[in-house]
């Protein structure tokens, strides 16, 4: 039997179900194999595509998603896709083609270095020389990519390897190599102590969720911790999809564009828990301000995290579920802590008075992004999957969607790859068929991968996109606007493209929507009928995201949208400067 | 700053020695010195004294083993510069 086809069915015996990719010249023995397989090959039309589309799918399965490349353009289309995922955890394998053994390290034909290339960001990557090799290395990548903390890992596979016989006997039964699956760490009973009596005798605490929380299964933890010692909770970008926003104490993103009360409640805390996260700038701003005149118990699974960029008190390694649950138990034999009550109800004072205000500042005569947001919200069902592009949309999405179901909002955090969002709905929706899959978009995002609309048309996996229409990339134009003195460079779009005629193009209803009415008998409809649509929505390129903490500032530094700090129903009592 | 000797066993890959000098980078350590032999066929034993913070060295000595090309690293030595 040739190596690719023990591969391919050991793949499916691992339960591989989908592989995204596009085949080529050192990729076609793969297809070969996979032409007699059940496992569903889907081609996209770019190789980035495909590795977004891959990271959506593994997220909504929370298993790796599987992609392939052909060698040299093919496999180096697929970087940008692999560094997002390794930037957000998500688990990938990525199967590429490579030139002939012989032919290897002679610049041939499509020939590229891509372990080389990927190195610096995957969990592994390695060339196969020895077809005897070949499944042996397919499973410890799969097992690599989703031990531990998830991320991306490649296998570069000679042409020929592919295709040289084998024995079929030796390969089948076999497991990884005890590296590639390595048990996640387990605090000692003191760290374990010293967490709880930090906990028992603070008053102000917030827990802060990452993305850990979401591969980790650890929500139900989370909440029923916060519930037990009265502390809101905040999160990271991509720990938003792990706190449904209707939870009492939920009080939504922190960070540069944070929710004032998501700030407010990390601003004035005596500890902060923070779980599953690597604290970046993002989030937290200057780690010194942020250490300052607060304890902070930090819970990763993967240790390098612990003091990369935040000396915390307690350092807890190992899967949060676990250790929530170790935490909890341990909490019982303390006396619980006081968490304050008034300041927590303050914080809900405060997001309701936000909102309050950011409802008066309505323009009727257009659409306002944040308003368009919540009338997205309105008409999705709970289980409704969201992804977003990058730019100005994407932080209205942090801002003002509210995830009410765990895992059901994806979106490129740590790289913030435009062009993420439409591929990564497609992947989504291959991965939930029975789920309502919505893309929240921008203009300038929506044409870095628009062809995805080719798949959704063609495999009949209907995807909703709604794009935030502002000719201009926006979140740039809004840097120049504020710290480059409005010198407004190459961030203005074109008119000429026609979205509505673009997604036609590609087999894709189009509407321009032009008013809040136009846009939810869209939805409506597509969601009814349950089928494709991408609904153009124009909006004003001088809305700016509010509030905004300027780069490199402390998160009390932030500046609000104008007028909002005369707004009389703010209660100055909480927002301390 | 002070200079640190680590131990490390590691497969013999050249991505695995790759993948090492990379994180050197990563963690902006600098490496004074390396010696490298073949233990077996599939591990290669990694002897190098490295230049940089504390904290970045212990951040090094985790993350290597976060990576499975690595599959043992010892700290060594120390000394102030």
């Amino acid at each position: 039997m040739k190596a690719i086809n023990l591969l391919v069915k050991k793949m499916e015996e691992m339960g591989v179900d989908v592989i995204f990719g596009i085949p080529g010249g050192s990729n076609l023995p793969l297809y070969d194999a996979l032409y007699d397989s059940d496992i569903n090959s889907i081609l996209m039309r770019h190789e980035q595509q495909a590795a977004h589309a891959a990271d959506g799918y593994a997220r909504v399965k929370k298993k790796p998603g599987i992609v392939t490349a052909t060698s040299g353009p093919g496999a180096t289309n697929l970087i940008t896709g692999l560094v997002n995922a390794a930037m957000d955890s998500v688990p990938i394998v990525a199967l590429t083609g490579q030139v002939i053994r012989p032919f290897m390290g002679t610049d041939a034909f499509q020939e590229a270095d891509i372990v080389g290339l990927v190195l610096p960001h995957v969990k592994y990557a390695t060339t196969v020389t020895d077809s005897m090799r070949l499944v042996k290395e397919f499973v410890n990548a799969y097992h690599c990519a989703i031990s531990g903390r998830p991320g991306p890992t490649l296998l570069d596979i000679p042409r020929d390897v592919m295709q040289e016989d084998i024995s079929e006997d030796n390969n089948i039964e076999i497991g990884p190599d005890e590296e590639f699956r390595r048990k996640a760490g387990k605090p000692s009973e003191s760290e374990l102590e010293l967490a709880a009596s930090l906990i028992s005798s603070a008053h102000r605490i917030t827990i802060l969720v990452g993305g850990g929380v979401h591969f980790s299964g650890a929500t139900n933890e989370v909440l029923r911790l916060a519930e037990i010692i009265g502390a809101p909770i905040v999160t990271t970008m991509p720990g938003k999809t792990c706190i449904p926003q209707d939870h009492p104490l939920a009080m939504g993103v922190v960070g540069m564009h944070g929710r004032l009360e998501a700030d407010m409640a990390i601003i004035n805390s005596d500890l902060v828990i923070c779980v599953g996260t690597r604290l970046s700038d993002r989030a937290i701003g200057p780690p010194t301000e942020f250490q300052k005149n607060r304890k902070i118990i930090h819970i990763d699974i993967d240790a390098s995290e612990l003091g990369k960029n935040v000396s915390p008190t307690v350092k807890l390694n190992g899967d949060a579920k676990e250790i929530l649950q170790n935490l909890i138990s341990k909490l019982s034999t303390y006396k619980l802590p006081k968490n304050d009550a008034e300041w927590v109800e303050k914080l809900r004072e405060l997001r309701r008075a936000y909102e309050e205000y950011i409802m008066s500042q309505a323009d009727e005569s257009r659409i306002n992004s944040w308003k368009l947001i919540k009338l997205i919200r309105e008409e999705l069902p709970r289980s409704a999957i969201v992804t977003t592009g990058v730019g100005q949309h994407q932080m209205w999405a942090q801002l003002f969607f509210e995830v009410l179901e765990p895992g059901t909002f994806i979106t490129s955090a740590g790289l913030g790859t435009m062009g993420f969002g439409l591929p990564a709905a497609f992947g989504a929706k291959v991965a939930a068929p029975d789920r309502l899959v919505v893309n929240i978009d921008g203009d300038g995002s929506f044409q870095m991968t628009c062809q995805t609309l080719s798949n959704i048309a063609e495999y009949n996996y209907p995807v909703i996109t709604v794009i935030f229409d502002n000719r201009a990339l926006g979140m740039v134009r809004q840097w120049q606007d504020l710290f480059y003195m409005k010198r407004f460079k190459d961030v203005d779009l074109t008119e000429i493209t026609n979205f509505v005629k673009l997604s036609e193009a590609f087999g894709v209803e189009g509407v321009l929507a032009q008013s809040y009415d136009e846009v939810r008998k869209a939805l409506r409809r597509a969601i009814r009928n349950d089928y494709a649509i991408v609904i153009d929505v124009p909006i004003d390129k001088n809305e700016k995201v509010f509030p905004m903490v300027p780069p490199g500032k402390w998160l009390a530094e932030f500046i609000g949208p104008p007028g909002f700090e005369a707004h009389g129903k703010i209660s100055a009592s909480v927002i301390t400067k | 700053m002070a200079k640190y000797q680590l131990q490390l066993l590691l497969s013999n890959k050249p991505e695995a020695l790759g993948k090492l000098i990379l994180l050197i980078k990563q963690a902006r350590l600098n490496l004074m010195e390396a010696n490298i032999k073949r233990q077996t066929d599939e591990i290669i034993k990694a002897q190098l004294l490295i230049e940089g913070r504390e904290e970045k060295v212990n951040w090094l000595i985790t993350k290597l083993m976060f990576f499975p090309y690595f599959k043992r690293v010892e700290y060594v030595s120390s000394e102030a510069t």
